[in-house]
């Protein structure tokens, strides 16, 4: 089994200031501190009762398709009902000439009896068509039936995101002339440009989880993410390349300066594809950017430490709670709490409470990554990892942001002491088997380093490493952490997550680069 | 209750034209997968999942919009295309969008490509769970220092109708199964290599034994205990049909319509130029019966044919849809790829590896990209050593690397022994000279 993660060409500065202020806001209009309230307050479709007004989703239906559910028993069932929107515009030719639309709708139903999962799905709101998936997904129990939870307790989060906002109230004739004005500028900026196409994603999800504890939360979380794509042509010579940046937020995501540092990103990193040599092969040193490169511990570790594979014994990282993995200048965490990135949650998709789960503190390998089930197999609590990609797919534990703190060492020292080696500076995603720990990498830009310094850059290529022998190569880090302002999408189990990634400046003392040069 | 596929796409498509698009197509979809998963010996997973959605293409004052919904109640789907129609008026024309001239419908296969299974509805949950308790014990039982085993079935049964306002109707029902199985096994240095087998056809009498999977996959992640990496150096490189569709993979992007309307293709202005040595001949082929792949139309609604994309490696086709042949002034082909064939060889994978005094076979991919622009690619493998004709250790962490413009030229043989159970049936590939990184 192996895990992916696919990227845009990321952003390298960091959302700074306003985000953190949204941190502390609690849902208008819920519950008002009374727990025995009803759980489906007639409201605005910002609130909980967003699922009975437009569906009619009352409380008392829920308990009766909680009530089939359980109805062969078993330890723990839940209901995720969801409900998103999305719109993507692209142009092309300069001109935004293609929209997709797209709805989702549905409930997912399930069953947990010890580690063993029933889980079925309906696309239908309607009573008979709920009660339907819930019998299905009791079909992994075989004993006595078990209540459903008298009355439901709605529960308030801390918000990373602003989830009062909503798309579908902006106009994409708002959005439009964002994009044609890039595409203007683009095209400006050097005149080897052939071809530019610009994408623009944004997206709206309301869902309520409801367990059979009575655990109540809803969330309404928006995502939008822009992709600038180019090709260039000199000399009969093309090359292409993009820059993107994404995030949990509205339009207020898209200020000036990002904007302007996106396109530049995305013309430079281009310009550079002409002038690449190819890329030494074998082991060497390799230093990373900070940023992006967060995708290494993405994959060399993140995966790894997620509690599933960890219960089945399946992780390489198995067992090893406790021990030194890294030098003490090492500290790795997997955070859902940063403000406004794509990895933020404010609970996870079981309810779980968001939280900063360390990894790695000091060198010293800390704890696991849990949903609910890695949890109780532990005697753990949640960390608030248990992610779906959508109400058809069971929740497992899964990254938010993922990225290692700052460390001790100046960027340049850092790339002065590699007589001969790389350094990483986009990557295109990457891939890890989770038992054997052997993992990879895609490097879109680099740069070959001799003597101290960076010379020639380098394009395309890939990097193998394994897991626990790439963190024990980890001898310096840098002190200029950046969070990635992008984010990639995640996979695993069939499953796709946006997930965040962060990283300062990294040498690895040695890894295999996989260049065609002899 | 809810109405056929095909008077909802109808309907559909009537509603649109009526709120005021020009033309407009509607796909529906119904299906039901089950998939039962065991692990360790007891029942790990269940799930089942039955989904219907519309998907719809609307062609409004020359502009064009694509829009898809799962809540199908009609005063939903209504409101859904009354948004869609005012978001598609807001765009940019592009005159190059419009259904596709309906001369492209007709000459439709009569052929009975037996996609569907009707023993698909005769499967209970007694039998789901022996089948996949078969392969999961076949994985559970073999002989060595496993970890965790798991085995899986799952069947899948799809209905879709397209209509489109000028004039085509398809309808497709087709049914799928696999079966795979994955040990983790336990290593002398603390690593718990892993590997999978897997099988899928769309009749279940075309699968092989459930336990043949299990043994295969608990076989494989044994054979991968003790891996080394070799030196960095330029080698023969054999690659497993299971895998080799994946490295296939890599090199069609440019050969798609918007890949060359958009001048990211290294294929740009190569048709019936060399692009691979003569042992590469490819061949897409729609009309394969039982083929995971198959089809009688395609996404535009064109008749499916077969075609030779590349004969001998000399390029003969590209994948043109209807909107980028417009606007690239071809002829459209076919916009993706249906069951991918390559012309077979004289001999199977092991009898190559005996005729190769060094090299690497390479059994699995892991990361990896590819630039269909300039052509770059560099992937990470893992595998076996080849010396003296015979599998030596696995081999791991380690990476091939080169430029698609160069590679395949570098194809010297092709096996006998094509993957059966994919839409990718390639055969062993044999490359000289790859550039392959490792100490």
């Amino acid at each position: 089994m192996s895990h992916r993660i696919r990227r845009g060409i990321s952003r390298r500065d960091f959302l700074l200031g306003g985000a953190a202020t949204t941190a502390s806001l609690t849902l208008p209009g819920w519950l008002a501190g009374c727990a025995s309230r009803s759980v489906l307050p007639s409201a605005g479709p910002m609130t909980p009762g967003y699922f009975e007004e437009h569906f009619g989703v009352s409380e008392g239906l829920i308990r009766k398709v909680m009530g089939a559910a359980l109805s062969r028993g078993g330890d723990f069932a839940d209901l995720f009902f969801q409900h998103s929107s999305s719109t993507n515009l692209s142009l092309e030719d300069s001109v935004v000439n293609r929209a997709s639309t797209s709805m989702d709708l549905g409930v997912g139903i399930r069953v947990v009896v010890g580690e063993q999962t029933g889980y079925a799905f309906s696309e239908e709101l309607t009573e008979e068509s709920m009660i339907g998936a819930a019998r299905t997904a009791a079909g992994i129990a075989a004993s006595q039936s078990i209540s459903p939870p008298v009355q439901l307790e709605g529960r308030t989060h801390r918000q990373y995101y602003d989830t009062k906002y909503d798309w579908r109230t902006v106009g994409v004739g708002r959005v439009i002339p964002l994009l044609e004005s890039l595409d203007e500028r683009v095209r400006a900026a050097d005149p080897a440009v052939a071809r530019a196409q610009i994408y623009f994603s944004s997206s709206q999800r309301r869902f309520l989880v409801v367990d059979s504890e009575g655990r109540t939360s809803f969330d309404n979380r928006p995502t939008t993410r822009l992709i600038v794509s180019i090709v260039m042509e000199k000399n009969g010579e093309r090359h292409s390349n993009r820059g993107s940046m994404a995030g949990r937020a509205g339009m207020e995501l898209y200020t000036e300066e990002r904007l302007s540092a996106l396109l530049e990103r995305a013309l430079t990193r281009t310009r550079l594809l002409f002038d690449a040599v190819e890329s030494p092969r074998g082991e060497m040193p390799v230093v990373l950017a900070a940023g992006s490169s967060g995708l290494l511990l993405h994959e060399a570790i993140g995966h790894g430490m997620e509690a599933d594979f960890a219960r089945k014994g399946t992780s390489i990282f198995a067992g090893r709670i406790g021990e030194r993995v890294a030098e003490p200048f090492v500290t790795i965490v997997d955070d859902g709490t940063t403000p406004e990135l794509r990895g933020a949650i404010n609970f996870d998709d079981e309810g779980n409470e968001s939280q900063r789960t360390v990894l790695v503190e000091d060198g010293i390998l800390r704890g696991y990554m849990h949903d609910r089930i890695s949890a109780r197999h532990y005697g753990v609590e949640s960390t608030g990892s248990g992610r779906r990609q959508s109400f058809r797919h069971m929740p497992i534990p899964r990254m938010r942001s993922t990225y290692m703190t700052a460390g001790p060492h100046a960027r340049g020292e850092i790339v002065a002491g590699v007589k001969r080696g790389i350094l990483a500076e986009s990557f295109a995603g990457g891939q890890v088997k989770i038992g054997a720990g052997d993992y990879s990498f895609y490097v879109k830009n680099g740069w070959i380093i001799e003597d101290g310094k960076t010379t020639a850059p380098i394009k395309d290529v890939n990097i193998m490493g394994n897991g626990p022998e790439t963190l024990s190569r980890i001898t310096m880090v840098g002190d200029d952490f950046e969070m990635d302002f992008d984010g990639g999408t995640c996979g695993k189990d069939g499953q796709q997550v946006p997930v965040s990634l962060g990283m300062p400046t990294v040498l690895i003392s040695s890894i295999t680069v996989g260049g065609s040069k002899s | 209750m809810s109405p056929s596929l095909e008077d909802l796409t109808k309907r559909t498509v009537a509603y649109a034209i009526e709120k005021g698009a020009r033309e407009a197509m509607c796909g529906a979809r119904r299906g039901r997968s089950i998939r039962l998963q065991y692990r360790d010996g007891q029942l790990d997973r269940m799930r089942e999942s039955a989904t219907a959605s519309i998907w719809v293409e609307l062609y409004v004052d020359g502009r064009y919009s694509r829009n898809s919904t799962s809540d199908l109640r009609w005063r939903a789907v209504q409101e859904f295309i009354d948004q869609a129609i005012e978001i598609t008026r807001v765009l940019g024309e592009d005159p190059f969008r419009a259904l596709p001239d309906p001369s492209l419908y007709k000459g439709r296969s009569e052929a009975n490509l037996d996609l569907f299974d009707p023993s698909c509805d005769k499967l209970d949950t007694p039998s789901r769970q022996s089948l996949a308790a078969a392969v999961a014990d076949a994985a559970r039982s073999a002989d060595g220092p496993i970890v965790s085993s798991s085995g899986s079935w799952s069947d899948n049964r799809s209905e879709s109708f397209q209509f489109r306002s000028n004039g085509f109707e398809g309808h497709s029902l087709v049914t799928s199964f696999s079966i795979s199985a994955g040990v983790t096994v336990e290593d002398s240095d603390g690593r718990r290599p892993q590997d999978w087998d897997f099988a899928a056809a769309r009749h279940i009498e075309d699968l092989p034994e459930p336990r043949t999977i299990g043994e295969n996959a608990a076989r494989k992640a044994l054979s991968r205990r003790g891996q080394r990496k070799l030196p960095s150096g330029t080698m023969t490189v054999v690659v497993d049909p299971q895998s080799a569709g994946r490295l296939l993979r890599y090199f069609l992007p440019a050969m798609t319509g918007s890949a060359l309307y958009r001048r990211r293709s290294f294929l740009l202005d190569r048709v019936d130029k060399q692009v691979g040595s003569h042992n590469l001949t490819l061949i897409d082929d729609p009309l394969i019966v039982r083929g995971l792949g198959s089809r009688l139309f395609d996404g535009d609604g064109i008749a499916a044919h077969p075609r030779v994309l590349i004969e001998r490696g000399v390029l003969r086709s590209y994948f043109i849809a209807v909107y980028h042949g417009r606007k690239l002034d071809m002829a459209p082909t076919g916009g993706g790829t249906s069951n991918l064939f390559i012309a077979p060889g004289a001999r199977d994978r092991d009898a190559i590896i005996a005729s190769i005094e060094k090299g690497v076979l390479v059994t699995g991919f892991i990361g990896g990209g590819s630039d269909s622009t300039a052509g770059d690619f560099s992937i990470g493998i893992a595998g076996f050593e080849i010396e003296g004709g015979e599998l030596g250790a696995p081999v791991g962490e380690m990476n091939i690397g080169g430029n698609h413009k160069t590679f395949w030229n570098k194809l010297i043989e092709v096996g006998s022994d094509p993957f059966p159970y994919s839409s990718s049936r390639v055969p062993t590939l044999v490359f000289e000279d790859v550039a392959v990184s490792g100490v």
